[in-house]
Parts: structure tokens; sequence; C-alpha cells
């Protein structure tokens, strides 16, 4: 029996980042007939460790529901599944960026997809939480479209995901001006009102789930948080109008995303409404 | 569902069955039948009214190994578990069945009933047991779990969904078998999986030296933690007022802990993360002695310690454990001040060289 598990990184403090997650495996599970969905994580319960004797034996989809390539899709998560911390190591190469390897419990295949911030319609995802905030489905003319990621000066994969995703948005000639910035490198989210031209911008983070940097990193960065420690929407900062939209891992959308790696990988998996 | 047991029946005889009591066998005119070793020889003919005079015996094998549709091997063995079949015959079992039979998980009761061949699973927290259940907020939607294991009564985050603080109030009154497994998991993920092997005697335990070698990044440093620090680390996060798991691992494969492990019926087969979060936040104190304090002075931070402890959080964020107020910090505090009365004393004779271990 096939199953399907999403990995995310959980926390001990922050109760929507694995809110987000069993979210998204919950709407996957509607639509998956006999596949079994669940969701496992690095911080939380199931454990990464322990994910794969919760679930039949048979081919399993793992998808990392993490934004970008690195030390825990190619580190902690491979080494958690019994598979050592060596990268590829143990795993095999298939078509397009799916590896396998035997399961360590012996009871079939892992088919280890890409994390899902890295997938090509994330660009859907992030346009689409533009028209959400805005309340607008033509959202764009006259507008500028700020995307936000972490980076990170130890991880060049941080930033250059950001930048795909972007540089996809603005080959398609929607918004007045589409830019990068970053909480740990440049440019900085600070710096949004010198980088655009126009007077309206959407602010979307390519962020997980809402924690400390969606809800209070960001928005003070921006200067939009109010004395109580919300933020309006829109709000206007340095005269522009701006509309944050909180972290675009909790767009429906992202279910939808999942489940195409999965599928990609061989999983039967229908589209997710 | 007769015309469908029957069919099942006599699909599975080719094979023969026994099970809980049940004997069918195929032979060349016809079925060899049976209850409980009084065997009788029928023709095929025969065969529904048989089933039909024996019905308990089949609906309870068609139940386990036709309904139950799961290929996880701990599901069927966990049904069985919750209404007692290893133990108790099938006519006595559905006479119980009528009434219901009533296991703890945790901080569930689930309760397993039987009417009309249909099994029911309910299942509320040990604390509403006594509740009218009109009183609680029915759920039928097993992902109802997931936000209910969120946040305990006082809505503080719940890092660790095997921490004795499950919220009350809630009841599913009526869940499927399958239905009632995905509860049970959502609210203690793993659990399941990790009874059955441990019942089986195939629990892969790693101890606390054997995850720690595996850390990397910021939870490098556990790994030089000594044994007496493993030792106060471990009583602060494992003992039952703050976990319900029953610990099964020690300092490595030959030095136990000589540390609770716990009552609980779901094993812990490796330390948590929560528990390597601890760890590499009290690290630093480890690597030193604990400090030598006059035996009043030490009394009382233990004495406060205990108070505080018993008081319950006073914070809403219990996985925050540099916090001055985090209950595992001070259960910890409490651990090591109390671990260097008993190495003066010397109870605690291998803590002298906090190193031994390395």
């Amino acid at each position: 029996m096939d199953s399907i598990v999403l990995l995310g990184h959980g926390s001990h403090l922050n109760p929507n980042t694995s809110a987000t997650v069993h979210a998204h495996a919950d709407r996957m599970a509607d639509q998956a007939g006999d596949v079994h969905v669940t969701a496992g994580f690095w911080k939380e319960e199931p454990a990464v460790a322990d994910v794969g004797r919760t679930v039949p034996p048979g081919d399993c989809y793992i998808v990392p529901v993490f934004i970008s390539e690195g030390y825990f899709t190619e580190q902690v998560i491979p080494r958690e599944l019994g598979l050592g911390s060596a990268w590829p190591g143990s795993w095999t190469a298939v078509d397009g960026d799916i590896v396998c390897a035997d399961r360590s419990d012996g009871a079939g295949t892992w088919w280890y997809c890409r994390p899902v911030g890295t997938h090509e319609s994330m660009a859907d995802v992030i346009v689409s939480r533009a028209e959400s905030v805005t309340g607008r489905e033509d959202v764009g003319s006259g507008t500028a479209l700020a995307v936000i990621g972490h980076g990170t000066e130890r991880n060049p994969r941080s930033a250059s995901v950001i930048q795909r995703h972007a540089e996809t948005i603005r080959r398609r000639d929607r918004f007045a001006e589409v830019i990068t910035l970053f909480l740990d490198e440049s440019p900085y989210v600070a710096d949004l009102t010198d980088h655009i031209t126009v007077d309206e911008v959407v602010v979307v983070p390519l962020f997980i789930a809402n924690g400390y940097h969606t809800t209070e990193d960001i928005p003070a960065s921006l200067g939009i948080t109010a004395d109580d420690g919300t933020w309006p929407v829109p709000a206007i900062a340095d005269g522009r109008q701006v509309w944050y939209a909180g972290a675009v891992g909790t767009e429906p959308l992202i279910a939808e995303v999942a489940a195409t790696l999965a599928r990609t990988a061989g999983a039967a998996i229908g589209p997710i409404p | 569902m007769i015309d469908q047991q029957v069919e099942a029946l006599r699909d599975a005889a080719r094979d023969g069955i026994d099970y809980d009591g049940l004997c069918v066998e195929r032979t060349a005119d016809g079925y060899r039948v049976g209850v409980d070793d009084s065997v009788e020889a029928i023709d095929g003919a025969a065969l529904p009214a048989w089933v039909e005079r024996h019905r308990q015996y089949v609906d309870n094998w068609w139940f386990f190994a036709r309904v139950v549709d799961d290929e996880r091997p701990f599901v069927v063995p966990f049904l069985r578990w919750l209404e007692r079949a290893e133990t108790t015959a099938v006519p006595a079992r559905y006479r119980e069945l009528r009434a219901g039979i009533t296991r703890s998980w945790g901080q569930l009761r689930i309760t397993v009933t039987c009417t009309d061949g249909h099994r029911r699973y309910a299942i509320v927290h040990t604390a509403d047991v006594d509740r009218d259940t009109e009183s609680l907020t029915s759920y039928d939607d097993p992902a109802a779990a997931t936000d209910l294991a969120r946040f305990d009564d006082a809505d503080r985050y719940r890092p660790l969904k095997s921490a004795p603080t499950l919220r009350s109030g809630w009841a599913f009154p009526a869940l499927s078998a399958a239905e009632a497994v995905e509860v049970i998991d959502r609210f203690y993920p793993v659990s399941i999986a990790n009874w059955y092997a441990e019942r089986a005697g195939d629990l892969d335990v790693r101890h606390f030296r054997e995850t720690a070698a595996r850390q990397s990044g910021i939870y490098r440093v556990v790994e030089s933690i000594p044994a007496a620090g493993v030792r106060a680390i471990t009583s602060a996060c494992c003992s039952d007022e703050m976990c319900l798991k029953r610990r099964r691992w020690e300092l490595d494969g030959e030095t136990d802990l000589d540390v609770p492990a716990g009552d609980g019926r779901i094993p812990c087969r490796e330390p948590c993360s929560l528990y390597l979060e601890a760890a590499r936040t009290f690290a630093p104190m480890t690597n030193e002695a604990p400090p030598q304090l006059p035996d009043a002075v030490r009394t009382a931070i233990v004495d406060l310690c205990t108070e505080l402890d018993e008081d319950g959080p006073r914070t809403n964020r219990v996985g925050a454990m540099d916090e001055p107020d985090n209950p595992y910090r001070i259960r910890f505090l409490r651990s090591w001040i109390a671990a260097s009365t008993r190495r003066e004393k010397g109870v605690d004779a291998d803590s002298e060289q906090p190193d031994d271990d390395h």
C-alpha cells in the first residue's frame, strides 16, 4: 500500500508550525483514496525517526515541507530515516529530482521528493496569496510584489529559491516590479521602500508557517506593527500602501504542491481542490 | 451481512480457518466445522445455517480478518487488546461487549461495544469518564484529535503529546475501528506501533549515548553531558509527572540510569526532541560539578523547586528551557542540586567522576 509522509520542522514553542503541516496532510488525505497520508516532524511527534513504523509496508513518498534544500533536507531527515547523513549517500537518483532508497525497516521503498518550497508551482502560490490578501484577482498593474525569504550566508540555496520564484513571476509581466528581500542577508526587509518605485506593494514571505519571523520580525522591519502587535491590512509604511500576506506556507494550494511532488514520484493521489 | 460472511468463510476455508475457537476447513464433500473443539462435518448447503447458529464466532473472525483492512502489523493486535481478545473467549467477550469493554491508553479511556455485529469505539479523557456525555463536546472526525492535543486546559501549547496535560471536555462517541486507531495515534503518535513492537520483543531501543552521538548542529553538545547530568535531566523530563511514556532507554547498553522509568503502557524507545532540547540547554551546567553549598541552602533550593514544580507551570512556553520559570528547568535544578547532596554522602558513587563514561 502506498503512503505519503509530509515532513515538517515542528516547534517546541510555536503551535502553528506543525498545525500548518497537519492541515495540508489532512487536505491531501481527503483526496488520497487508498493512499495513507500522514505527517512527521523534527521537533514534534511523530518524530521523523518514527514515521516509517506508522505507515503501511510498500512505497512511501516523503515530501519535506521546507522552503529550500539544505541542512534539514540533506542531513537531518535522511539521518533520522536511518540512512546516514551523507548526501546523497545511499540514495539513488531516479527521474527528475527524486531519489529513492530501501526503507530502513525493510518494508519497501522511500521515495524522497524535493522540498515543497522549491517546486516551480510555488510561483503560482505566491501570486494566489497576493490575490487573496488584496482581494483583487487582477492585482498587479501599478503594484509591486516583494517576495521575502530567510536567507542565510551559510546556505546560498536559501536565497536562490526565492530569487528563482521571483524571476518566474517577473517574466509574466504582471506586477509593476518584483523584488526579493531577506532577513539575514542583503537586500534586507527593512529597506523595502528603497527598492520599489510604485506606491503600492504586496509583501509575501516564503515561510512555511506563521511564527516569530512572519508575525513579529518582518512586520517590525517593515514598520507596520501597531501598538497591540498586529498590523493593518493594508498598512501604510513610508508613504506606501503595504499589503502584508503572512506566511505563504499556510496557503491551501501548498497541499496541491506537495501532492504534485508525490505524484511525480509515483504516488496515486488525485488533484487537491 | 451473513451472506457476505458465508462467502468469505467458504473462500478462506480452502486454507483452513482456526481463529479464537472457530475452525472451518474445506473437505472433499463439504466442510469440517467447529467451535471450541466440537467438530462436525457438514455439506456445503448446510454452511449458512451453521453460520447462523454460531454467529458470534463467525462475526469475530469476520471482523478481525476481513472488516479491519489495514496492512500495518499493529492494528489487529491492538484492536484485539482493546477488547481483551487474548484472554476472554468469544461468548463471554460478546456478552461483555454489549455493555462495553473499557481500556486506558495514556489519558484516554476507550470503550468498545458490539451490538448487532457492529463494533463501535468511544473515546473520552480519563477525567471525563463519570461525566454525562451530553456535557462533553462531541467529535466524529479523527482529525479533530490533532487540534485537541495541541493545547492543554489552560490553553498552553503542548510540545510533548505524551505529557499528562491532555485537555478534557470532549468525546469521540462512535468511531469505527479504523477511526479509533487514527484518533489514538493522533493523541499519542506512534504509541500503538511501539507498544506492538515491544510486545513482540522487537522494540528498537536507542540509548542516550547512541542518540546523542548522531546529533548535529546545536544538539551536538549533548554528547558531552556526563552520566550524572544525564541522570538529572532524565529525572527532570521523563518521570510520570512530565511524560506518560515508560522509558526503555538507559545511559547506554550497559549502564542503567537508576531513575524511575515511569509506569505507562506506552514505551519510549529513545530520548525525544524535547528531551534533547532540555539536554542541550542544561548541558553547560552539567559539565561543572554541582555547587558546594551548605546543607541548609541546598535544602532550601530543593524545597523551593519542589514547591514551584507542584504549583504547575507559570509559563505558557513549556518548551522554552532557557527561561527561568520553565518547569523542566526547575525540575532539572532540583535534581542537580539534590545530586550534589547524594554525591557528598557517597550515595551516588559513580557521579564523583563525571567523565568516566566518555
